[in-house]
């Protein structure tokens, strides 16, 4: 009789503990994918290229811990369960991070072409009042030349902007702007030595 | 008696088999393989590290293999992990793995070299052509205006200050790429203004010859000559073969190369003397010095290009060269004559007589040393 019941304890405990084994979080693991794929779409590896790599790094560390368990007898992932909701956590942190960096350069590379549009416009009238003499046609020419180079340059920065790609737009807009500067400073001196007011 | 043996042989049989039972579960833990757990976390650490080292633009193919053979031993892990537990084997995992550890450590430095020298290249490119684009631009905005070529230097210029930028963002490969664009675009302009520029001072020998012959004349003679430097926009005035004053000139808005026909724009080059002296309502540019342009040898070139028909057949030769005033408006604009400041023109008219030679060349200086003077 005591035998029987010290049978029945050994084959309950057995039972117990493989009973305690956990199913392997194949779920969590998708959703973790799932959320870096989205903090990648979201172009984090562009806008927050170190906080993504190491996003990467941290959900192979976790799996790493998964396949660690799914290797032991009797598996437990408990801890493993909780460092995947880090990181999903932390995907969309970095994915948030990524759109709020690209949002700031694009709205930088805006203002830089709204300033461009008032310097341009201003180049424009200066142009317009230069000394249209015969020793002037020739560098008004010139630096009408420049100017459209300077506009056709603006229009592509923007559809670089218009088209996600925030990083060559605003680099563009920056090269762009240095130059209508140079000539808008040029313009003024052909202005004040010619002693024309200048109209704006 | 044999009951209270058979009970006692029973319990100890039945310890014995539980004692026996626990035993092997015991010893069958021992024969579950290790999981590779370490050596796979020694791995990713290792590509981690090799990834926050490596800049994205020089990922060498040792550290792209490392992560082929990380994945690689991930997967074969999960494979081995869905076998039962007794017959796994991780032993394939533990290789890829001492690879691709290997692999990742040694990546840094490879990448750290090829990095180094591309940007040490990639900088000095950047250094150099800035240097070509200012000292070119330098050159080429003294040119007559060149609009077909002016959008191309502009557009350089612009693809230069992109690439700097990428490249202090740390946008390597982006930068090369603006700067061969930027290469390629100043680099017609330079091809353009260096054909034109090494025309141009081809003649410099002979105009030196002739300036020479010049100077030495007005010593012999003891009287004036005139001297205009068309690239220096200079010109010099000599008195008894010594240089007393040296005035800014403004010329032809083509000044660039000899004059060939009337309305080119451009100013002669060659000997010529003034004819006559005029001031008041003899000329609209405050005073002006006539000179006696075309000379002989203006008519025999002129005469030599319609023949061959470098100029159009119904081509005039032109006249009405003059040293006149007016100058001052910092380009040239004439008509092809020489514009000075009304206080020099004053000067000059007040010194030299009719007849006084003026000597028109390209330039006094070779390229060489035009250029090292431009240089800021």
């Amino acid at each position: 009789m005591k035998m029987k019941l010290l049978s029945g304890i050994v084959l309950m405990s057995l039972a117990l503990v493989f009973s305690s084994c956990q199913k392997y979080p194949q779920a969590e693991v998708d959703q973790a994918n799932a959320a870096i794929e989205a903090a990648r779409v979201a172009e984090a590896d562009v806008y927050a290229a170190d906080e993504f790599t190491a996003l990467k790094d941290s959900l192979a560390m976790v799996i790493n811990s998964v396949e660690k368990e799914k290797s032991k007898l009797f598996s437990n992932y408990k801890e493993e369960l909780t460092k995947l909701t880090s990181t999903v956590e932390m995907a969309t942190s970095v994915a948030e991070k990524a759109q709020t960096k690209k949002v700031e350069m694009k709205e930088e590379a805006t203002a830089i072409l709204t300033e461009l549009v008032t310097i341009i416009d201003q180049n424009t009238k200066m142009i317009a009042k230069a000394p249209r003499g015969k020793e002037g046609k020739a560098a008004l020419e010139l630096i009408q030349n420049e100017l459209t180079s300077v506009q056709t340059g603006m229009e592509e920065a923007s559809a670089k902007l218009e088209s996600g790609d925030v990083f060559n737009g605003i680099n563009q807009a920056k090269a762009i702007k240095e130059k209508a500067v140079s000539i808008h400073t040029e313009l003024v001196e052909v202005l004040t030595k010619a002693r024309i007011k200048l109209p704006f | 008696m044999t009951r209270r043996l058979k009970k006692k042989y029973r319990r100890f049989l039945n310890l014995f088999l539980t004692a026996a039972v626990l035993l092997l579960a015991g010893a069958l833990f021992l024969f579950i393989p290790k999981p590779p757990d370490e050596e796979m976390e020694r791995t990713r650490v290792s590509i981690g590290e090799a990834r926050k080292l490596i800049s994205p633009d020089f990922v060498p193919p040792t550290l792209t293999e490392a992560e082929i053979l990380y994945d690689s031993a991930m997967r074969i892990w999960k494979q081995e992990n869905e076998k039962f537990i007794f017959s796994r084997n991780y032993k394939s995992i533990i290789n890829l793995c001492t690879t691709a550890s290997q692999l990742a450590v040694a990546s840094p430095k490879l990448a750290d070299q090829a990095a180094s020298s591309f940007i040490d290249i990639l900088g000095d490119d950047i250094k150099t052509l800035k240097a070509d684009t200012t000292e070119i631009g330098l050159l080429y905005r003294r040119l007559p205006a060149l609009v077909e070529i002016n959008g191309k230097y502009t557009q350089g210029v612009l693809l230069l200050k992109e690439a700097e930028l990428n490249l202090e963002q740390k946008k390597y490969k982006e930068s090369r790429k603006k700067l061969d664009e930027a290469k390629n675009y100043v680099g017609q302009v330079t091809q353009h203004v260096r054909f034109l520029l090494n025309n141009y001072f081809s003649k410099v020998p002979q105009w030196q010859q002739q300036a020479s012959q010049t100077i030495r004349q007005s010593s012999t003679n003891q009287s004036y000559a005139i001297i205009v430097d068309k690239f220096a926009t200079e010109c010099y005035l000599y008195k008894n073969g010594r240089l007393s004053k040296t005035f800014k000139a403004e010329l032809g808005k083509n000044w660039i190369g000899d004059k060939q026909f009337a309305g080119d724009k451009a100013t002669p080059e060659g000997l010529y003397k003034i004819t006559r002296k005029k001031q008041g309502g003899q000329t609209k540019y405050y005073k002006a010095l006539l000179l006696n342009y075309p000379n002989d040898e203006d008519k025999k070139r002129f005469k030599e290009a319609i023949r061959n028909q470098s100029i159009p057949s119904s081509s005039q030769i032109g006249g009405l060269i003059e040293i006149h005033g007016g100058g001052g408006k910092g380009i040239h604009w004439t008509d092809g004559c020489v514009a000075l400041e009304n206080r020099d023109m004053d000067m000059l008219y007040r010194l030299v007589p009719v007849g006084c030679p003026v000597l028109i060349v390209g330039s006094l200086h070779s390229l060489d040393e035009v250029q090292k003077k431009a240089r800021p």
